[in-house]
This record gives C-alpha cells, structure tokens and sequence, in this order.
C-alpha cells in the first residue's frame, strides 16, 4: 500500500491535519502531474485498506488519517526494531565470546586502563 | 495490419489520442464502452443515464464524481460526451468505432483538457485501455497504479518518486519512533 509514492505523499498531506479532496487532487497534481481521477483510485486504495477516513461536510468530501491504523504501523515497526535490537545484542555477546582468549585479555585491559 | 497506438498527445489540440483494434463484433464492443456492468470493469462506477444527452456520473472510487452529459450517442458506432472532473474545467471524450474488414478498430479522443492534464490523461487511458484488454481476455484487471505510474513520462518535471516541488520525502519526514525498548 505504501509503496507507491503518490500514497506516501498524501499521507504526508493528511500527516498535517483533515483535507478536502479537491485539495489533495490539487497538490498532487502540482507535485507529481497526476490527474484527479488517479488521484480519486489513490484515495480509494487509502480508504479502503483503512490508512485514510472520509467524512462528508455537504457536498464536500475531506479526508484524515486513521489514529488506530497508524498506531498498529507504529506497533509493528516497534517490535521489529525490538526483535532486531535483541537479535544484535545476541551477536555481539557471540563475537564477543568467539574471541581468542588472548583477544580477550586485550579488550578486557583496554577496558581496564 | 495496423499498430494499436500507445496514446498521441496533440498540445496545439489540447487531446490526447489512441487507436485500438479489437477482435469482437460491433455490439459487443460497444456494450463494452457503454454498458455500466462492462464500464465497471475497466474504467469506473457509471451512474446516471447513458443515452443521447444523458447526464452521467463516473466514480474512480473515493466518491469525486466525474459527470457529463452524452452529447452523441449513435451506437454502435459513435459516442461523444463531456468530461467534467472535479477542478479540471469541462472537457470532450469521442470513442469512435468502425469496421476494418478484419477487425474492429477504436479512435479514443479525450480534448480540451488543460495543457498540464495532458500527461496524466495520457497515462490514465492507456491503463484503463490496457485493464480493458485483460477483461476481455477474462482476467480481472488489477494493479492499476502500478501501470499508471510506469506510464506517466519520467521526461517531463513530473513523475511519481520525483515531485516537481521536492516537498515529499518519505525519509524526511518519517515519523519518529519511541526508542526500542530492548
């Protein structure tokens, strides 16, 4: 879903607050030459996985992030950066570990001194 | 045998042009460029009424109406109505079909768009052109701005991955993460 740029983009839009449509189509189509039915598909893609919500104001259509969507993203790329934080923790004890003993001694003085 | 185009953009015309062949007969292909249930397919919602001088609406999907009205409408051969998408003014869309002896062959014009439409309306026929061969191949058609973007012309100051004014950036302006609780 956030691979495309167009996407990012307008998530970065609606990062700074709720947007009408028309305004969305009109810095997109200033910043990536798009034209408003695309930009209508990228919206709908947005919508319909749940990154993006859209609530009718009259016959204006205005569009904001989704709070509990963006929290499960920020989730996840915690417990990866956590998983990945413990993983590299594990290696540098092995390496630390797979040292000659003499190697050892050394980094211990180093330590020391 | 002629060569289906990949989409001639004429600035002093202000259109965008694209000639496709089709092996089918002249009904069914013009079902497949009127017919709301064949529309949905590889173009967009179709509301309203398709006859001569029909108002119709066109949903891409978030609800942003392209209308018009059917200003021709002499099937099977010709359709000609205007294109009003929201912010871009009044435009024409022509489809006109006629019989090769071998074939079918499609003129698809989209006219009067603005000048900086114009790449964009390039891209966008093509993609839904091309999602119309896969229909009628019987697959479904997906992955449209992937197609969409491979389209659009890297030559110009636009292009996905290169906004003209550099104020996106992914990277940049990632949000900040709580630090790894490890």
């Amino acid at each position: 879903m956030l691979a495309d740029p167009v996407r990012r983009r307008i998530v970065e839009l609606l990062g700074g607050g709720e947007r009408p449509a028309g305004e969305i189509a009109q810095a997109l189509h200033v910043e990536f030459g798009i034209s408003q039915p695309a930009t209508s598909r990228h919206l709908r893609l947005l919508r319909e996985s749940g990154v993006a919500v859209c609530t009718n104001h009259g016959a204006q259509r205005r569009y904001h992030l989704d709070r509990a969507t963006l929290d499960v993203v920020a989730t996840w790329l915690q417990d990866v950066r956590s998983f990945w934080h413990q993983r590299l923790d594990a290696l540098d004890t092995e390496l630390f570990r797979g040292r000659p003993a003499n190697a050892v001694d050394e980094l211990i003085e180093e330590d020391i001194s | 045998m002629t060569t289906d185009s990949e989409g001639d953009i004429d600035a002093e015309n202000r259109s965008v042009r694209f000639v496709r062949h089709y092996a089918l007969g002249r009904e069914d292909l013009w079902q497949a460029f009127t017919d709301p249930q064949r529309l949905a397919r590889w173009l967009g919602a179709v509301t309203g009424d398709m006859r001569e001088h029909g108002r119709y609406g066109l949903d891409f999907g978030d609800g942003e109406t392209t209308s018009g009205r059917i200003t021709t409408c002499r099937e099977p051969d010709q359709l000609t109505a205007t294109w009003e998408s929201p912010g871009e003014g009044t435009t024409q869309v022509d489809v006109h079909r006629s019989d090769t002896g071998t074939d079918t062959r499609v003129v698809l014009t989209h006219a009067s768009l603005r000048p900086e439409d114009l790449p964009g309306y390039a891209a966008g026929w093509h993609t839904h052109l091309d999602h119309l061969d896969t229909d009628l191949n019987g697959h479904r058609a997906s992955g449209w701005s992937e197609r969409y973007n491979e389209l659009l012309p890297r030559n110009t100051s636009h292009g996905p991955g290169v906004p003209a004014t550099g104020q996106g950036s992914w990277a940049k302006d990632a949000p900040s993460l709580p630090p790894p609780t490890t």
